[in-house]
């Protein structure tokens, strides 16, 4: 036998049961011979103790172990949020007619206030689309039986229904919220519907260089300038839209149902490493100096340079769910701009 | 019949919060990631509860590594905000929390690769070639030396991280 490399003297001196009872022979037969090899053994059962010690060494002092019954609470929970995203795939359409509901709506009703941020019972069971307005429009809140269990609650964002209105156009920010308002909004719209095409082209690049410039000012140096493009969480189930820091507690208590965002302007796009992956990070702005975060990790080269669609699983930062991501660019790009673009995608 | 998780979880929970710990280093957080990887475990029937367990965690674990890096960029970015000041507020002082041990192990699983530093803890939390094989995309064979080369940079950066340490 050849000298034993260090990956099997590992296997051995774990006693993995991926070495065959021949392997552990003739290892021990070439040791017994080889002066050599016993060295780098020794030298490796040394390290090997001293690597398993620091780690044991680690861990926070005393742990205590919850009942076991508060497992089984938070499993339970756990699937009410399950079937909760369940509808939410239903009320894919049912929102995005909304809007044009809405939207006409507004024409009429003037400054009448609209509730956004709730998780209306009426929309989430995709009823027929009349039915779902009413429950989007309604001045008072309609709440869901989920939340209204639940003893305190935030108050919603309230806009006027003409900025409803501006919030389907994606060239426009969504409503800004009051000082110490958590905005939690629904954007209310979609890509898929066809009426929203033109507006999406021409105007949100304006918006997003201005941003930019704004974010480059701020000190968010590799920032794309003129990146276009267009970013929508596909099926990403619970978007959660500000206050990441106090996220965590909200979450676990389920406090407030996390808030769905559709589609919004792309702010930033940069790239980030992250010990050997290369990940992008796409900013976009919700509300006047309100941002969301979101991250394409292990994103697929897009060759074709006019026109490019990138589809990959995304990890939502705001609520670590991983969903489907995809940036389309349209129209002109500045060559300079694509580059840059097709560059973070690589 | 069944498995029988409430005794895997009286068995297990303290070694996967430690487990974890040593990746988010913050108690509570690896506390919350310990139960939410039990919660999802209920109804399932893996045949190797534990290494299910230790590869559910490791997943999360990651995902939280991400965005925690994420945190930290989207910070710079938007670091003229009055916000941003108040997240950074609680890094420091989960800094704080962490023994002069517990720090220096941070900062030498730090130095490794991100899928040696995985290797290495699910090696740590006992998982056999095959199981840590499944979790990080290596072949079994290649398991062995990954080890034999993270656990030997451990060594290696935590004694120098000592030896300046005690120069100082």
């Amino acid at each position: 036998m050849s000298h034993v490399d260090e990956g099997t003297l590992s296997a051995y001196m774990d006693g993995d049961d991926s070495l065959t009872d021949a392997d552990v022979i003739a290892i021990e037969n070439h040791l017994a011979k080889c002066s050599a090899c016993q060295e780098l053994y020794g030298q490796a059962k040394e390290t090997r103790k001293r690597a398993a010690s620091l780690l044991e060494a680690s861990g926070p002092s005393s742990i205590a172990v919850p009942p076991f019954e508060q497992i089984v609470g938070r499993a339970r929970a756990g699937e009410k949020r399950t079937k909760r995203t369940r509808y939410q795939a239903l009320r894919k359409w049912a929102v995005a007619a909304t809007v044009i509901l809405a939207v006409g709506v507004g024409v009429y009703s003037g400054p009448q206030l609209v509730q956004l941020g709730k998780e209306s019972t009426s929309a989430e069971t995709a009823e027929p689309l009349s039915e779902s307005l009413v429950g989007q429009a309604e001045p008072t809140p309609v709440r869901g039986e989920f939340r209204e269990a639940e003893p305190e609650e935030a108050p919603s964002l309230q806009v006027p229904l003409r900025d409803l209105a501006a919030a389907a156009q994606p060239a426009r920010a969504a409503p800004a919220a009051e000082d110490g308002v958590e905005a939690r909004m629904q954007l209310l719209e979609d890509r898929d519907d066809a009426g929203l095409a033109e507006a999406e082209v021409a105007e949100p690049r304006g918006r997003a260089r201005a941003q930019l410039q704004r974010l480059e000012r701020a000190g968010g140096a590799d920032a794309v300038t003129g990146a276009v493009a267009q970013a929508l969480i596909d099926d990403c189930p619970e978007t959660r839209l500000a206050g990441e820091a106090g996220f965590r507690d909200e979450f676990r208590g389920a406090r407030e149902p996390p808030v769905r965002i559709r589609c919004l302007p792309v702010v930033s796009v940069v790239s980030e490493e992250f010990r050997g992956d290369t990940v992008m990070v796409i900013t976009q702005e919700i509300a006047e100096n309100e941002f969301v975060t979101l991250r394409a990790i292990d994103i697929v080269p897009a060759p074709e340079l006019d026109d490019f669609t990138v589809e990959t699983d995304t990890l939502n930062s705001a609520v670590g769910r991983v969903g489907r991501f995809t940036v389309q660019v349209t129209g002109k790009v500045s060559s300079d701009s694509l580059d840059a673009l097709l560059r973070l995608i690589r | 019949m069944g498995l029988d998780w409430a005794t895997v979880y009286n068995d297990t929970y303290q070694d996967l919060v430690r487990f974890l710990h040593r990746q988010v280093w913050d108690s509570d957080r690896a506390q919350d990631l310990a139960q939410e990887v039990f919660a999802r475990a209920l109804g399932t029937e893996p045949d190797n509860p534990r290494a299910w367990l230790f590869t559910v965690a490791a997943n999360l674990a990651r995902d939280e590594a991400r965005t925690a890096t994420r945190r930290k960029k989207h910070l710079t970015l938007l670091k003229v905000e009055t916000e941003v000041e108040k997240e950074a507020a609680p890094d420091l002082s989960e800094q704080y929390e962490l023994s002069e041990q517990q720090q220096s192990l941070r900062k030498a699983l730090d130095e490794l690769s991100e899928r040696d530093k995985e290797v290495l803890l699910l090696w740590g939390a006992g998982l056999n070639y095959q199981e840590i094989a499944e979790q990080s995309g290596l072949s079994v064979r290649s398991v062995g030396t990954t080890l034999a080369r993270a656990r030997k940079r451990l060594v290696q950066v935590h004694d120098s991280l000592e030896a300046r340490s005690v120069a100082r």
